[in-house]
């Protein structure tokens, strides 16, 4: 008599481990030769799926390495990093990790970057709503408008919160931007450029950006909750001619920058 | 909030399961259907585009959230994370039904996400009925359970299947989601008489049907060959006949075309859905029925 834990127990590991298909013949009716195809229909829909969710998740870490490649790797990755979790959406949050040391991809190191970006955007996508925006009014720049530059030791700013901000050492924004389904044209990247991204989300998905590294700076202080006096000079030592006011504009178009607002108490 | 003349139940008529590739053209376009099933984990985000399109949808359509993942058959105790998520989904969308699988899909806490046999032992029946009685209290509400295809029997099952489903049912006081495609699939792998499930299974707790299409797996020699649930085809003749023999012992029921692989376009899941309509006006007592 086998209990059911010990029927559960032994019923996965056949499912994820090779050539187990004999491994519940003296738990099944019938014959084995043709409960053995059987089993093999369940490994192979558990297979499908799992690699299906991966798939999900990361489109152009499989855009790279070709269907057939991301298949063996998400094989692979089952066997040492297994679903957790009844909602697979929760799948895969390692796979960057796993390609890091998973030695078929060595000859693509910016890979596991890639797939780090692509568990991000799928994080950002399912966050929770940003609340109603605390700077109420018609005009919640207003404070930006009004306040002469010397005071910006005072000024902030209310910020999205479902934002990412990410660094690279590899060129990921045109990695991302050539391996778009819709993609057409030059797919030459220069792999020597670094880069950092703002990652976030509009009403119709998740957006991502390249920053220099002024903006960087600046966008790293204000969304700390920063005072903007001090985010201007962090921009300024990256470049000495970081351009302000285009830079406030963009993010304030984008939403990422919500409202400004003038704290004494705060500076 | 919802209108008060929004119903509280699913409407006797025929639905179809909305999934991801479809939501931008169903929004654009707000097809003619009776109702709508989603799966419920696809909406366990805390926010984002997806819940809006759901919001939307729900305001139009009446809704089903269906569960793939809550493990009710597992030896593991219930993972109160998932119980949690769905608990604040049925609060924020308000669904018509909600239902899940009379299978195991977890041990030791890691998941294959699938919908996996279970012995049809009194132990097996001890667990699932527990668990399904912990989650509808969790819940504060009733589920639907529904029938599994399987492909493999165990060798200690003291129980048909359809006294297992039937057992559960009165057991946890919980309703039935009857898989007519499931039956099917598994009266030829199992080789049982699909008359006599359905002879088996109480009509008053049959809340909901499940109709969808299966592939065979054909072997290449001998006998063994057996069909696979893959709901990537339009569901077939036997099961449209067994369709038809289930409302004639059970009366019209609610009604669902599920399709989850090699999706079609939208206007064929949508025309297989008419089909199943047409046989639910064929059972329905008088033509006045459905405008009720």
């Amino acid at each position: 008599m086998h209990a059911l834990p010990e029927i559960q127990s032994r019923f996965y590991a056949a499912m994820l481990l090779p050539q187990s298909e004999s491994a519940l013949d003296d738990l099944l009716l019938g014959q084995a030769i043709k409960n053995a195809r059987r089993i093999a229909a369940y490994r192979r829909n558990i297979k499908v799926n799992l690699c299906g969710a991966l798939a999900l998740t990361y489109p152009v870490t499989q855009r790279i390495v070709g269907e057939v490649f991301f298949r063996e790797a998400a094989r692979a990755h089952a066997l040492l990093e297994p679903s957790r979790s009844g909602d697979l959406n929760d799948y895969g949050a390692n796979f960057a990790s796993f390609i890091e040391g998973y030695a078929h991809a060595a000859a693509l190191p910016y890979l596991a970057d890639v797939a780090r970006l692509e568990w991000q955007l799928q994080t950002l996508a399912l966050a929770a709503d940003a609340e109603a925006s605390a700077t109420t009014g018609v005009a919640p720049f207003a404070a930006l408008a009004t306040t002469p530059p010397d005071r910006y030791a005072a000024l902030y700013f209310e910020c999205d919160r479902v934002v990412v901000r990410m660094n690279s050492s590899w060129p990921l924004n045109e990695i991302w931007r050539v391996n778009q389904p819709d993609f057409f044209g030059d797919m030459q990247i220069d792999f020597t450029q670094d880069c950092r991204l703002l990652l976030w989300r509009t009403p119709r998905g998740t957006q991502l950006s390249a920053l220099s590294k002024a903006e960087a700076a600046l966008l790293d202080e204000l969304l700390a909750g920063r005072a903007l006096a001090g985010a201007v000079e962090m921009a300024l030592e990256q470049d000495a001619d970081f351009d302000l006011g285009t830079s406030l504009q963009r993010w304030i178009a984008a939403g990422v920058l919500r409202g400004a607002f003038f704290d004494l108490e705060r500076s | 909030m919802r209108s008060p003349n929004f119903p509280l139940k699913l409407p006797t008529q025929a639905g179809i399961g909305l999934r991801g590739p479809h939501i931008n053209e169903f929004l654009a376009t707000r097809p003619d259907i009776a109702w709508l099933e989603v799966h419920s984990e696809n909406y366990f985000g805390d926010g984002g585009l997806a819940l809006q399109q759901l919001e939307q949808i729900r305001t139009d359509y009446p809704l089903s959230l269906h569960g793939v993942g809550l493990s009710l058959g597992s030896s593991d105790p219930l993972n109160l994370r998932h119980l949690i998520k769905l608990k604040n989904l049925i609060a924020s969308v308000e669904p018509q039904s909600v239902s899940e699988h009379l299978c195991w899909s977890s041990t030791g806490g890691n998941f294959l996400n699938d919908l996996l046999p279970l012995p049809y032992s009194e132990e097996a029946l001890a667990t699932v009925c527990d668990h399904i009685s912990q989650a509808q209290e969790f819940l504060g509400r009733r589920l639907l359970i529904e029938n599994v295809s399987s492909y493999l029997r165990f060798n200690q099952e003291t129980l048909t299947e359809w006294d297992f489903l039937r057992e559960v049912a009165q057991r946890c006081d919980c309703d039935i989601l009857l898989d007519i495609n499931n039956i099917y699939v598994s009266s030829i792998n199992h080789g049982f008489d699909a008359q006599s499930y359905l002879a088996a299974i109480p009509p008053a707790r049959i809340a909901e049907i499940h109709l969808a299409g299966h592939e065979s797996d054909v072997a290449d020699e001998g006998d063994d060959s057996f069909l696979i649930d893959t709901h990537s085809r339009p569901v077939c003749d036997a099961v449209w006949s067994l369709y038809a023999d289930a409302l004639q012992r059970f009366g019209s029921r609610p009604t669902l075309i599920e399709w989850d692989s090699d999706l079609p376009a939208l206007a064929v899941l949508l025309n297989e859905a008419d089909k199943a309509q047409q046989i639910l006006d064929a059972h329905t007592p008088t033509s006045h029925a459905r405008a009720a």
